[in-house]
């Protein structure tokens, strides 16, 4: 080996150039498991979301706002057709903290996650017994569903007209009685004037209306394929 | 005598020295080369496809959802999206088929499927579309009766 000096110095530059080759191929995967996302599955927990928040969706009393009273199927709603979901994916459903539909068991390393800000709203149906003279007016508020009114048969006075909004909603010459649901707009504020022969004690006359309440809550939809 | 041969043999060893550098120097290079095309850079690619394959399909089902839900009564819509034009060099095709929307690629590890989620008013999807220009998703028909075709022409 006499005089092959050179040999060590190429050794050293053969591992330097090893060890870069190493260095280069680690940042590669490194930058590729960066990179790696589900995107199908993704693309579901998304659609998924889409299908339960949107107007058509079964548990929904419009657009992004969930009604209350049907969030407890939507376990049944999961396994029916009505949302179009993968049979292969897993997924989970939750209301805030809590769990509200689950199909198969999720591994939280794999889900994809997609949260959404909704509005949940709770009805409850409201009784006034207004105290009814002539040209009497109330005001029942914005967002009110299935009014109803019922009126009594009284000798001592009757309504014949029922306005809401100075629109006549219902006439009747004889006087009106019963129950009759009014087509009044949960777009504004309705106010309902009767019009009426007589007197009526106050119980005679009763307003029902649904109104809602509502409150914010995250929908999380998490997918695992 | 021996002394001479020495001594003429001593001319050798940078000659040899050279030669054995090179040729480790070339073996060394050959490896490389050899690993990286043989092993790892196929590998990168086919991760690559992948992911793209899945990438491209999961767009693909998201604007045909988009393209044939929340519009009411009668509809004649047309949509354009842009694609991936290849996927590892390669062309490759999608086929709707009612819900299911397959991409079909020569490599059959980049083969992808979902499902997609129409409205309740789509009664059926259909059409194929092969890579290169833009993907055109074709919505129309009454509220009740509506159709999702996919193709080339707008």
């Amino acid at each position: 080996m006499r005089g092959q000096i050179e040999l060590p110095a190429f050794a050293i530059a053969v591992l330097l150039l090893t060890f870069t080759l190493v260095l280069g191929i680690t940042a590669a995967n490194t930058a590729f498991s960066n990179a790696e996302r589900s995107a199908l599955e993704r693309q579901t927990a998304v659609s998924v979301s889409d299908q339960l928040v949107g107007e058509a969706s079964p548990v929904t009393a419009r657009e992004n706002v969930l009604n209350a009273s049907a969030i407890d199927e939507l376990e049944s709603v999961l396994e029916g057709d009505e949302i179009v979901v993968p049979d292969s994916a897993a997924i989970e459903v939750r209301l805030g903290d809590e769990v509200i539909a689950e199909r198969g068991s999720i591994s939280p390393a794999s889900a994809s996650t997609i949260e959404r800000l909704v509005l949940v709203e709770d009805r409850s149906v409201e009784t006034v017994e207004p105290m009814v003279t002539d040209a009497h007016a109330m005001t029942i508020p914005r967002r009110s569903y299935n009014t109803t009114v019922t009126i009594a048969d009284e000798p001592t006075g009757s309504v014949h007209t029922v306005r809401a909004n100075d629109e006549v909603l219902l006439a009747n010459d004889d006087g009106l009685t019963g129950t009759f649901s009014l087509a009044t707009s949960p777009q504004e504020t309705t106010r309902i004037q009767f019009e009426m022969i007589g007197y009526l004690d106050a119980g005679d006359v009763t307003l029902q209306y649904e109104a809602p309440a509502t409150r914010k809550a995250t929908l999380t939809v998490i997918v695992d394929d | 005598m021996a002394k001479h041969f020495r001594r003429a043999d001593r001319a050798l060893s940078p000659v040899i020295e050279k030669t054995l550098v090179t040729g480790i120097a070339l073996m060394y290079i050959g490896g490389v080369m050899g690993l990286l095309i043989g092993g790892v850079v196929p590998t990168y690619e086919t991760a690559a496809g992948e992911e793209l394959s899945e990438r491209t399909l999961a767009t693909a089902a998201g604007e045909i959802e988009q393209a044939s839900t929340g519009m009411a009564g009668n509809v004649t819509s047309t949509t354009s999206v842009t694609l991936p034009p290849a996927i590892d060099d390669t062309g490759y095709e999608l086929r709707l088929d009612d819900e299911r929307l397959v991409l079909e690629h020569p490599t059959d590890e980049f083969d992808r499927e979902t499902t997609v989620a129409f409205g309740e008013n789509v009664t059926g999807g259909s059409g194929t579309w092969n890579s290169g220009g833009e993907l055109v998703i074709h919505v129309e028909g009454t509220a009740a009766e509506r159709t999702v075709t996919i193709g080339d022409e707008p």
